[in-house]
């Protein structure tokens, strides 16, 4: 509807007041040219040639972009954060978004990236090409919604390093880590997205060694540094040996449309 | 002000004062003016009144296509090589090996905007040459290894290469594919079982570490970066950047020159590369002509009159309010109630249930080729045996408003290998998986696969030498992300879907002779958001 003036006014007839005042503002929709504008500008009120110009939008009432990011690297490892199951998932400092959404959004596309290299063990037979593989510790990464995981988003880190079963007969090579090194950005679109607080994180899984010997979770391998194994020096000195997996420059983004 | 009110309602044997009739007009014609705001618009005008897409957004688009020219399965296979500039084909960029942050050629451009947030996505592809036969070359790479005349006894390396995003000559440090301390170490995950080593006399454990993982590893890789940047007003430039490392110790690559044995030199090169600005104004310059009408105002001994009360004040803001003008609206009138969304449609897909292996022909740079055998020629709609990595729309993608498609795709590779017995020993470098987006043709069923998509991953991850010659391949575990921007313009018919394809490039590596390679995948996505433009 457009403006209703329901009061003309006439030359030499006395002026009516309360007609003139309805020309002014009333209750009834769309009559009165204060009461009109009071919340009650319609499509018809607009000139045929009127489009929206994006200085009528209110900033981020239709686009919205937040982003979180790491810079400094971090080091996690096996022997400090190894768990197993679903709650041992940790979030990686640095690679999460929070974000307050005011209103109901068509989608919201999360995206994180991360660099990493790590530090993760192969067990395998002895020291031939094709020797059959035994266990390796996992390391694994999944982003979090909301604190609900996304599957699809889940991957394993490289093994980088090779140990023997038998640590006193397999000496290996050093570690594939500086060429596994690498960034990954990844993206998951929410659809349907509801006002409110939303987050993404990535989070971390490292299994811990269940020892090839002993069979006890937790042991790490028992490793002799006379064997060069994994940049071991050719001192002889004992270690245990457990996971890493180190993070460098991180972010995450979420971008939300109306 | 929201909302509006007579300040007093005129009322019989009331004095016409001319203060008060005008306050009966004023605050209309002013707000009429350049201040309606929220408050004055009903939610009612949502999907009603024209809405651009430039009102909400505009974006720049620039996509190269650089040929690395691996052959085809039709008629020999080769390892990659220095893009050239031919037809719409760039030349690809060879990275200096100067350690400096360079603009990857052709992947800049400028953009005007007032306060704005970019929300901005770059995607190369990269290759480190020297792939090659040469007998020396064991693992079918020259400097991988190290000292390229005795790659046996040299440690191994990464690629070297950082990229990133810089805006307006500002490196984003948050974009940068490393870590923040290039050079620094890292330590092997070991605890020491006693304080000292037996034959040190200094106390202490004797910790190794681990040096060069500060910088992209492998061969070959795609790398997608993004950013929110906040820009002032102006004209901003947005680059893709990258740098090179050389090995820790040394001065620079070895095999820098023309290689002695006819081989490629030690130079990274980047191929297919694209750069997406998407500008989302906070604070626009006005673009609208001011609103106004004239009503003028009472003055004492004026006559009250069907003209001066009526036609020329009543009427006319009457009117105006019947044919708002852009310039009536305050900065900021529109809010989401008010509004469309410029999404015309989305979808994505996953694929997780088990994991895949293919071993289909790649056909060549920028062919669209399909084929439905795993073992077959051409490109492979991947697939898990239960889901297709394909973003299907209810009916098909609608291209009838103009709109471009934002479509994102990620792809865990497990790994590249010689097919069959060799997928262990096997552990040349040499074998490549290529991954592209493309679409369906609605219309004709045919399939368009992007070249300007194609991305290579290849067998890089083994570990290589010891004093006993030992080598062992491990699995990838590599992420492959994927971009492309798709105009509706540009497409002959709706698509039924986007989907992600796959195939193999054979080994070349020495007297094993051409070898079959196998990509195996897992859990992927692929993500559409079909956007007005």
């Amino acid at each position: 509807m457009s403006v209703i003036l329901p009061y003309s006014y006439v030359n030499g007839v006395p002026l009516k007041p309360d007609e003139h005042n309805r020309n002014v503002y009333t209750d009834t929709p769309h009559e009165g040219v204060m009461s009109t504008a009071n919340g009650k500008l319609h499509s018809t009120n607009f000139g045929s040639g009127f489009e929206v110009q994006s200085e009528h939008i209110h900033p981020e009432e239709v686009i919205r972009g937040r982003q979180g990011a790491g810079l400094e690297t971090l080091d996690y490892f096996s022997d400090g954060i190894g768990e197993v199951g679903e709650a041992a998932f940790v979030n990686v400092a640095g690679c999460g978004v929070k974000v307050y959404i005011p209103y109901d959004v068509t989608l919201a596309l999360w995206q994180w990236t991360f660099f990493f290299s790590d530090f993760r063990t192969l067990t395998v037979e002895d020291a031939t090409d094709d020797s059959p593989d035994f266990a390796s510790a996992d390391i694994i990464v999944r982003a979090s919604l909301n604190g609900s995981p996304l599957l699809h988003t889940m991957r394993s880190l490289p093994q980088t390093s090779t140990t023997g079963l038998d640590p006193d007969i397999v000496g290996t090579g050093g570690t594939a880590e500086k060429r596994s090194s690498m960034s990954w950005d990844m993206c998951h679109m929410q659809e349907g997205l509801s006002a409110g607080w939303h987050d993404l994180n990535l989070t971390l899984y490292m299994e811990q060694f269940l020892h090839q010997i002993s069979g006890s979770l937790g042991d790490a391998f028992e490793v002799s540094g006379s064997q060069k194994r994994g940049g071991f020096s050719s001192r002889t000195a004992s270690y245990y040996l457990f996971n890493r997996a180190s993070f460098g420059v991180r972010s995450a983004r979420v971008l939300t449309i109306l | 002000m929201p909302y509006i009110f007579p300040k007093r309602r005129l009322n019989d044997r009331d004095v016409l004062d001319p203060v008060e009739l005008n306050e009966d007009i004023l605050p209309a014609m002013e707000l009429y003016a350049g201040e309606i705001n929220e408050h004055n618009i009903s939610e009612t005008v949502r999907g009603v009144i024209t809405q651009p897409a430039s009102a909400t957004h505009s974006y720049v688009y620039k996509e190269k296509m650089s040929d690395p020219g691996f052959g085809d399965f039709s008629s020999a296979w080769n390892h990659p090589s220095p893009g050239t500039a031919s037809g719409s084909y760039v030349a690809s960029h060879k990275v200096s090996n100067d350690m400096n942050w360079e603009v990857i050629d052709l992947m800049t451009f400028t953009k005007a905007t007032g306060v704005s947030k970019l929300w901005i996505v770059g995607q190369v592809t990269y290759i480190w040459l020297g792939f090659s036969t040469f007998s020396s070359a064991s693992t079918g790479h020259l400097f991988s290894e190290g000292d390229p005349s005795d790659p046996f006894n040299a440690p191994a390396h990464p690629a070297g290469v950082q990229f990133a995003l810089r805006v307006n000559g500002h490196l984003i440090e948050s974009t940068i594919t490393g870590k923040r301390e290039s050079w620094a170490k890292v330590t092997v995950p070991a605890r020491a079982k006693d304080q000292r080593s037996s034959r040190r006399k200094y106390p202490g454990p004797d910790m190794p570490d681990v040096t060069e993982t500060g910088t992209m590893g492998p061969h070959c890789a795609s790398v997608r970066l993004g950013t929110f940047y906040d820009v002032l007003p102006g004209t901003h430039t947005i680059e893709i950047v990258v740098r090179r490392f050389p090995p820790l110790g040394q001065r620079g690559h070895l095999g820098t020159v023309t290689y002695a044995y006819g081989q490629q030199s030690n130079f990274v090169h980047v191929f297919n590369r694209k750069l997406f600005t998407l500008d989302v104004p906070s604070h626009p310059p006005n673009s609208s002509p001011d609103a106004t009408i004239s009503v003028g105002t009472f003055d004492s001994e004026d006559t009250i009159s069907r003209e001066s009360l009526g036609a020329e004040k009543i009427d006319r803001m009457a009117a105006a309010f019947r044919s708002v003008q852009t310039g009536s609206l305050s900065r900021g009138a529109l809010n989401h109630f008010h509004l469309t969304s410029p999404v015309v449609a989305k979808k994505q897909s996953t694929i997780s249930a088990s994991v895949y292996s293919i071993s289909n022909k790649y056909p060549g740079y920028n062919t669209s080729t399909v084929t439905t055998n795993t073992s077959g020629n051409g490109w492979y709609l991947l697939y898990n045996g239960t889901e297709y990595l394909n973003a299907v729309a209810p009916t098909v993608w609608d291209i009838t408003t103009e709109s471009i498609f934002l479509v994102m795709a990620n792809v865990q590779v497990k790994s590249v290998r010689a097919t069959g017995s060799a997928q262990k020993s096997g552990h040349v470098h040499d074998h490549f998986a290529a991954l592209a987006l493309g679409y369906n043709n609605s219309s004709t069923g045919a399939v368009t696969v992007l070249g300007q998509t194609e991305v290579y991953v290849n067998h890089y991850n083994s570990l290589e030498k010891d004093s006993s010659g030992f080598v062992r391949s491990l699995e990838e575990e590599y992420d492959v992300a994927l971009f492309a921007v798709v105009k509706s313009s540009d497409l002959s018919a709706a698509p039924n879907y986007f989907g992600v394809y796959g195939a193999t490039i054979n080994g070349l590596k020495g007297s094993a002779g051409v070898t079959d390679t196998t990509l195996t995948y897992h859990r992927g996505n692929i993500t559409v958001i079909q956007l007005k433009a």
